[in-house]
């Protein structure tokens, strides 16, 4: 077939097509532009500064959290406050989580951590977020930890309690007594 | 116009381009970029309790019987959970000593209750040193707590038969919380029956021109195997037979060598059963021995001084 008897190309006649629609509109809106002449007037709003948030937390203790007197089936309690100190929503995370020295008992002992309200009683609280046993840490920490009201003067900085759980089990080693260890939890807040 | 193959590559790849930049452009808006706070830490310490148990008051059973009788002697034992963890439970292990013969003789009795009383209860764990009684239950006791067992004693038989003889109940408790206990420090108890001795000073009885001394007697104890005699560091000086009811002790034959002139030391005579291999002891009965220098002779008198 000669090359003057085929159809056009779709691609082509899209094109133009295309280009006929868009040159319609900018000649309405060309022509509407032009076709009224309102009043106007002008202000210059005065400066002002801005700044960039931050994203902060900080986990406190009245006093260094010491879980004591542990023994076959027994289980002892206590606290942190968090305190979400920055414009950001945190959601927090336990990134290590060890009981030194390495012992039996330190491989006995099972430490659960779980966030709750502040003014949470940890004795009758849940944990079924983070737990630790022997060498493995489980689970995750419920969040959000909110972030302030900035738009509320006064308002209070949001805070949530820490609780932390240690409970022997009832079929803990002789091993284990008259032992003593320290844990170390090591938490990250990313917004959320 | 003709489409080449070069056309159609020329397609596809910028039909590839395009979606490239809009899967990248998409990816983008689900990850945005986070404020990371950082990390803090919760640090604390964690440390398990002790186990411990003590037995008090057992010495003072210790009787040393005149004669037999029907009347207990009650004293209140003392159960003291010693560690910082609650006893959940207590159990009694008790090891007898000494003659066998007076065993069945001395009666036991355990129980609860406060005051003690004069007398074991109805229904109070009785038995003898033949076959300890039980402890009864006093758990749980909290960390730091005492509970009370009474414990009586008596002598019972026919006491010509028990004098001289003595045995020793050695008593030691076991608490335990789970899987994990702890034993209480021995504590004994010595029931004997009164063993006179005579002692005679020998002045008179001269066995050496430098060698006095004196000599000890005592009455028979019935079915023993023989007698020892010890002098105070307990040191066994003399093995003697079944028949015998005395001995003589001088220098020269040791059984009071080298104590110091001066000075007062004192001698066991120590009936047993059994074998002098295999002895059950009694207690026995110690005197005082007093060595002296009389006209450059030495000798010895009855005599704490």
């Amino acid at each position: 077939m000669p090359t003057h008897l085929r159809r056009a190309d779709p691609i082509r006649r899209l094109l133009r097509a295309t280009l006929a629609v868009a040159g319609g509109i900018v000649l309405a809106l060309v022509t509407v532009a032009g076709s009224y002449a309102y009043l106007s007037a002008s202000t210059t709003v005065p400066g002002g500064t801005i700044s960039a948030g931050s994203a902060n937390f900080t986990i406190s203790t009245g006093s260094a959290v010491a879980l004591t007197g542990l023994y076959p089936g027994a289980t002892t309690y206590g606290s942190y406050t968090l305190t979400n100190t920055g414009d950001v929503p945190l959601g927090l995370s336990v990134t290590t989580f060890t009981v030194t020295p390495a012992t039996v008992f330190a491989s006995a002992v099972v430490i659960d951590l779980a966030m709750h309200p502040a003014g949470t009683t940890c004795a009758s609280a849940a944990y079924s977020q983070v737990s630790h046993t022997g060498s493995a840490t489980t689970g995750t920490l419920a969040g959000p930890l909110p972030s302030r009201d900035r738009y509320t003067p006064g308002a209070a900085t949001p805070t949530r309690t820490l609780c932390v759980r240690a409970t022997l089990p009832a079929n803990a080693p002789d091993g284990a007594k008259a032992t003593s260890g320290s844990f170390a939890v090591v938490i990250r807040g990313v917004q959320s | 116009m003709r489409r080449t193959s070069g056309d159609l590559r020329l397609a596809v790849a910028a039909w590839a381009v395009a979606l490239a930049v809009l899967a990248g452009a998409t990816v983008a808006r689900a990850a945005p970029a986070l404020w990371d706070a950082g990390t803090r830490n919760a640090d604390g310490t964690v440390s398990s309790a002790t186990v411990g148990v003590s037995l008090g008051g057992v010495t003072a059973l210790d009787t040393a019987h005149a004669d037999v009788s029907s009347t207990w002697k009650v004293l209140p034992l003392t159960v003291t959970n010693t560690g910082t963890a609650p006893l959940t439970t207590i159990g009694l292990a008790t090891a007898v000593t000494g003659s066998s013969s007076i065993r069945s003789s001395i009666g036991l009795a355990l129980w609860t209750g406060s005051p003690c009383g004069a007398a074991p209860p109805a229904g109070a764990s009785t038995s003898t040193f033949a076959a300890p009684p039980a402890l009864p239950t006093v758990t749980p006791v909290a960390a730091g707590a005492s509970a009370t067992v009474c414990a009586a004693v008596r002598l019972t038989g026919t006491w010509t038969s028990l004098r001289g003889k003595s045995a020793t109940a050695t008593l030691t408790l076991t608490g335990s919380v789970g899987t994990w206990t702890a034993t209480s420090t021995p504590a004994a108890t010595t029931q004997s029956t009164v063993w006179p001795l005579t002692c005679t000073d020998a002045l008179i009885v001269v066995t050496n021109l430098l060698d006095l001394g004196v000599t000890v007697s005592w009455p028979a104890v019935t079915g023993q195997a023989g007698y020892f005699v010890y002098n105070a560091a307990g040191t066994r000086l003399a093995t003697l037979g079944a028949a015998a009811t005395s001995v003589n002790l001088t220098y020269q034959s040791t059984l009071l060598g080298g104590t110091p002139v001066g000075t007062t030391s004192s001698v066991r005579i120590v009936p047993f059963e059994g074998t002098a291999a295999a002895p059950l002891e009694s207690v026995g009965t110690s005197i005082p021995i007093h060595n002296r220098q009389v006209l450059g002779l030495r000798t010895a008198r009855c005599t704490a001084a």
